[in-house]
């Protein structure tokens, strides 16, 4: 099953470094990006859960906040869209497919990544209709 | 009969091609299954459905995909008959797609866009933005498929939200169709299907048909019979279906092909015979003189004419230029001849008013001895806008708002409202009981009940 991810980065003192895995199997990696866009194309050929690894996020110096606080610069990790089987999966269950646990522990679903950590990323079919009916509910054509 | 068509026209390219009508067989698979409302609901309506029809929805698609690559094709070809097709078509072009990445898919007919004459192109261009599909053809595919086939994508039609109508020499030298790989038991009736003419001789104002196929063109008689005879003889099958907007577009021709037809039938044992069925525009008596009723009696024909508004004014603002007496005269003619006569009627028109209804229940009841004999259906169709017509483009003028779907539609003044519609379209559809024939009266209940619904649950857009 064709699974594409397409990440955006943000780009300070380098780049995060992204690898996707399926158990011990490595799918894709990308060290030293410099494109602020990248698709990962992977072909699934069994079930099982997809864990994107991120790295490389020095929490101290890789983030640039203004007087006031606000993040002017940092260096992380979003998935854009998600798309499987040549279906794109809706935002909204994009969200909710992404379980981020941080280095520190802290577990949420979200799609911006900003601290090491790794995501878990459910694929429990490799038949892209299946995993849409259980995946991405509602979701709307046209 | 997309597939039929296509496989001729690929065949005659010097290429080993298969036309299976998969419809058929997902309308008759989920004909019993429990949930069948749920799909349709979903193709449809995008409803979304339960995890476990999802599930069944996906097991036929899996069974439609391991017919198509039994024959180990290098193009599919999708020909979408309405929109109801597209969720369908989206689901099964991603699984074929994973199955055999490398397959060309090319999707077309009228059902890639929402109406036929809709300008809006989008979810041809959404497939191949996703690489769901490889190119689409717009409009008539027997031009544009044989271009694709010899690599000229560049041709208008491919990809593109133009197309070129076929010229009458054109449709004349198309392949007939192929039906080899059709099971004909699995349709509720046996009939081959032909196409005798594209567009419309008429301007009528509803209509969209006019607004695809911009010019009106046809086939000989000779053509077309000789298609009949070739067709027969091949599947066995003697009723034929003109998938067209009317039969007697062309006057000379449409009289030259019913001589044939009735003289074959003269000449041929009683389960040789031939017989028809196609939709029929109302002309007067000196147009259509007593001698073509006989031909048509002859010929075995069953007509399905075009009305649509009893009422003379409503019926001539809609571009139906005809009078009353003609429609009369078609009726003592059926009955005459025994000719099987099916009335189009569009119900609550915008120009309509309340007093034009009660004129349209009147004109039934006095023509109750048409019922059965010759008359043996009356379609009473809800008035749709539809898009890009020009009945659409009027909408200031006749003082209506459209809603979501063309059937809903508002009257701007608040005269009429959508209520008195339906129980107008219920008194009409009790006012014509003495016209219908066996259980068509049943299933036209059903579907009004159903479009009711859909008019009921939108009439809050306003």
């Amino acid at each position: 099953m064709r699974v594409e991810f397409n990440f955006e980065f943000g780009i300070y003192n380098g780049s995060m470094s992204v690898l996707i895995k399926q158990g011990d199997h490595k799918l894709f990696e990308s060290i030293d990006n410099i494109q602020k866009n990248l698709v990962a194309v992977i072909d699934l050929v069994s079930h099982g859960t997809l864990t994107i690894q991120l790295d490389g996020k020095n929490n101290n110096s890789d983030t640039e906040v203004d007087s006031q606080g606000n993040i002017v610069a940092d260096k992380y990790v979003r998935l854009q869209n998600l798309i499987v089987g040549r279906v794109p999966v809706s935002h909204a269950n994009l969200y909710n497919l992404c379980r981020y646990t941080t280095i520190t522990g802290t577990q949420v679903n979200d799609t911006y990544w900003g601290w090491n950590g790794e995501v878990c990323v459910n694929f429990d079919q490799t038949n892209p209709v299946l995993w849409h009916a259980h995946n991405n509910p509602k979701h709307v054509i046209g | 009969m997309a597939p039929a068509v296509l496989k001729a026209v690929a065949e005659k390219e010097g290429h080993q091609s298969w036309g299976l009508d998969l419809n058929i067989d997902f309308v008759n698979q989920i004909e019993y299954y429990p949930q069948k409302s749920e799909i349709t609901n979903y193709l449809m309506n995008q409803v979304w459905p339960s995890t476990a029809v999802f599930e069944y929805l996906s097991d036929i698609i899996d069974q439609f995909i391991n017919r198509v690559l039994a024959l180990n094709p290098d193009v599919v070809g999708l020909s979408l008959l309405t929109y109801q097709s597209q969720i369908f078509t989206y689901w099964f072009t991603s699984r074929l797609k994973d199955v055999k990445p490398d397959i060309q898919i090319i999707i077309g007919g009228s059902g890639i866009k929402k109406f036929i004459a809709d300008n809006n192109n989008s979810y041809c261009e959404d497939l191949k933005q996703l690489g769901l599909i490889d190119h689409y053809i717009m409009g008539d595919g027997e031009l544009a498929l044989v271009e694709y086939l010899r690599g000229n994508l560049s041709y208008n039609g491919i990809d593109t939200n133009t197309w070129i109508q076929a010229t009458n020499q054109q449709l004349e030298s198309h392949p007939y169709p192929k039906y080899e790989d059709y099971n004909f038991d699995l349709y509720r009736k046996k009939e081959i299907p032909i196409v005798d003419s594209r567009g419309c001789v008429r301007t009528c104002e509803f209509c969209d048909i006019i607004e695809h196929w911009t010019k009106f063109a046809f086939r000989s008689g000779e053509s077309i019979f000789d298609e009949m005879l070739v067709q027969s003889k091949k599947y066995g099958i003697r009723h034929f279906y003109f998938k067209d907007s009317l039969i007697n577009g062309n006057m000379k021709v449409f009289t030259r092909l019913v001589e044939l037809i009735a003289e074959h039938n003269r000449a041929s044992a009683e389960e040789e015979k031939f017989s028809w069925q196609a939709y029929f525009i109302i002309r007067n008596s000196k147009q259509h003189p007593e001698s073509l009723f006989e031909l048509i009696k002859e010929s075995r024909g069953d007509l399905e004419l075009g009305i649509e508004s009893v009422i003379r004014n409503v019926r001539w603002g809609m571009g139906k230029k005809f009078e009353n007496e003609d429609i009369d005269w078609h009726l003592e003619m059926g009955q005459k001849y025994q000719i099987p006569l099916s009335l189009l009627l569009i119900i609550a028109y915008p120009t309509e008013t309340l007093a034009d209804w009660e004129f349209t229940k009147q004109w039934f009841k006095d023509r109750v001895q048409y019922g059965q004999n010759p008359v043996y259906q009356v379609q009473l169709n809800w008035a749709s806008i539809l898009p890009n017509t020009t009945l659409e483009r009027k909408n200031k003028e006749y003082g209506f708002e459209i809603g979501k779907f063309p059937s809903i539609w508002f009257d701007t003044n608040f005269k009429i409202t959508t209520q008195m519609k339906i129980d107008y379209i219920n008194e009409l559809n009790d006012v014509c009981k003495p016209f219908f024939a066996g259980d068509l009266h049943h299933i036209l209940k059903e579907f009004q009940a159903s479009a009711m619904n859909v008019v009921t649950s939108y009439s809050e857009d306003l």
